[in-house]
């Protein structure tokens, strides 16, 4: 009974450590993803001026 | 075992019943004015209660086994409990605010792409509306 409790309590703790991840990882992605688009989009304006 | 449970009851029961007649003989003999000796064999003690002994110490090992078992995972848990916790301190305390840095310099990088495609917008526009000054 006592081993299985840790076991429930060291995968309650493995899943908020994965989810803390998880969710860091997710944000990252987004933030690249985005500027990425922007930068896409600076160099074509840039290419516009320059008469490109 | 179980078959050694088996054989060590029937011992148990033998060896009990042998020694009861035994006692039933002596009290009798002593009603008769006899000396009411209880007459027990060794072997039948031996081979009734030795399987009985070799089976309780079959149970009792069997016993320690799983205590020290019990013991062994519990420290296991303990162990992983400690390492999980030291990796969840570690994360909170290095990862996450590093990856929350990351995230504010990708932030900042995103403010600086915004205006420097509004900044070329607007240079663009000053270039159009010369273009149409000049052209009359």
């Amino acid at each position: 009974m006592v081993s299985q409790v840790s076991e429930q309590v060291t995968d309650e703790e493995k899943e908020h450590i994965i989810g803390i991840l998880d969710e860091s990882v997710q944000a990252l992605r987004d933030n690249a993803r985005r500027n990425s688009e922007l930068a896409d989009k600076l160099e074509q304006k840039l290419g516009e001026l320059v008469g490109v | 075992m179980k078959l050694l449970g088996l054989l060590s009851t029937f011992g148990f029961g033998w060896s009990t019943a042998s020694i009861l007649s035994a006692i039933q003989v002596a009290q009798s003999e002593v009603a008769q004015g006899g000396g009411g000796q209880v007459e027990l064999s060794w072997t039948t003690i031996i081979i009734g209660y030795g399987p009985l002994g070799i089976f309780a110490l079959g149970v009792a090992i069997d016993k320690i086994g799983n205590h020290s078992e019990r013991n062994r995972l519990r420290e296991e848990n303990k162990g992983q409990a400690e390492y999980i916790k030291s990796l969840h301190a570690r994360i909170e305390d290095d990862i996450v605010p590093a990856i929350l840095g990351a995230s504010a310099s990708q932030n900042r990088n995103s403010e600086l792409l915004v205006k420097a495609i509004d900044s070329i917008e607007k240079i663009l526009a000053y270039q159009e509306r010369q273009e149409e000054r000049r052209r009359g």
